[in-house]
């Protein structure tokens, strides 16, 4: 009882982090989704995340894989429609853009592609210290972000364009 | 285009995200632990049977039961209500029409669920001269709930669909109480059960 309490005490002080990556990665329709998701797999065994030496990187790496195996497979080369030209009096399209850019950017990439990119990137983390969280090799690491890089110079490019 | 770019449109995107200020509440559910009280009651684990369904369904590996155990209930569910209609079908008393016709009240109905409790001109229904034709004169006025007595009917009528979707050629020829006025009206404007000599 003292474990889940701790463990759920722990979760909550990760979950808005997680929350705010869950947006980026699934969009914010799916994200709270993929983090329940996330927790109800993390409290199968609790103390795994409790013992980790980064509780974080534990917990984004087991909701990238709740992502990968529940929302992204079929979803993944589905592209956003693009938003049309925000007017002058938006309603508050303009300030939410670069959101909508990131995910938009991050769902063209495989989810442990996109994940990546947010340690990386977002959070810090080296290349290497990505590779061992998301339990892949450096070179996925690497490819995904020179990935996004690519599609970050498209979307730049075509907002030069407009 | 560099590196840096990249993290600024990250960072100006983790910005914009808003937290749901009850996010805790939804995605935990009732907090557990937050007691020390070693008798508290354990609050139930936030259930959410729709998103169990999803994930069932979603999931590869389970996938395949989900579509078993669904077709399943679908095909027990098809055999149940067939069965029941059936039943119901053979233990239904057979009727002869116009054995048992007579006059009878029929009350209007429209299917218009937001007329059937106006009565305005454009919630009415109309009772009309001409003998199943729609294009006749109007010679009185009725409103879901109204009672008219139908003195006989004729199915060669035009046809006539109401805001449900129901279609029929049956004409009523009715009465209008109070009115002193006689007419025809559109079978779909009722929802007769009781069998009505023909005309």
């Amino acid at each position: 009882m003292e474990t889940e309490g701790e463990f759920d005490r722990l979760f909550c002080d990760l979950l808005p982090r997680l929350y705010r990556r869950a947006v980026l990665l699934v969009g914010e329709a799916w994200a709270e989704d993929a983090v329940h998701e996330a927790y109800l797999k993390l409290r199968r065994r609790p103390e795994r995340l409790m013992e980790h030496p980064a509780p974080y990187a534990y917990a984004f790496a087991a909701m990238t894989s709740v992502v990968r195996d529940h929302w992204r497979a079929g979803r993944r080369q589905v592209l956003v429609p693009q938003p049309a030209e925000p007017p002058g009096n938006d309603g508050g399209i303009a300030a939410r853009e670069g959101l909508l850019d990131a995910g938009r950017l991050l769902s063209m990439l495989p989810t442990r592609q996109a994940a990546a990119v947010l340690l990386v990137d977002l959070d810090g983390y080296t290349i290497d210290e990505a590779a061992e969280i998301l339990g892949v090799h450096r070179g996925t690491i690497s490819r995904g972000r020179a990935r996004a890089l690519e599609k970050l110079r498209g979307q730049v490019h075509r907002r030069a364009v407009r | 285009m560099s590196e840096e770019k990249l993290r600024e449109l990250l960072l100006e995107a983790d910005e914009a995200v808003d937290v749901p200020p009850d996010l805790e509440e939804r995605v935990l559910g009732p907090r557990r632990g937050e007691s020390d009280d070693e008798g508290a009651e354990r609050p139930a684990r936030s259930w959410r049977p729709l998103r169990w369904l999803r994930s069932w369904g979603s999931n590869g590996r389970l996938q395949p039961v989900f579509v078993a155990v669904a077709v399943g209930v679908v095909l027990l569910g098809a055999a149940f209500a067939g069965g029941v209609l059936s039943g119901r079908a053979s233990r239904a008393p057979a009727t002869s029409p116009g054995a048992t016709a007579a006059p009878a009240d029929l009350t209007v109905f429209n299917a218009e669920r937001a007329c059937q409790d106006l009565r305005t001109i454009e919630c009415s229904i109309a009772v009309r001269s001409e003998p199943g034709k729609k294009t006749g004169v109007l010679v009185a006025r009725v409103w879901h709930g109204d009672v008219v007595r139908a003195e006989c009917v004729r199915g060669d009528g035009d046809q006539v669909a109401d805001e449900a979707g129901v279609t029929s050629r049956r004409w009523y020829r009715v009465s209008v109480p109070g009115s002193r006025t006689a007419g025809w009206l559109p079978g779909v404007r009722t929802r007769n059960t009781r069998e009505i000599p023909e005309c």
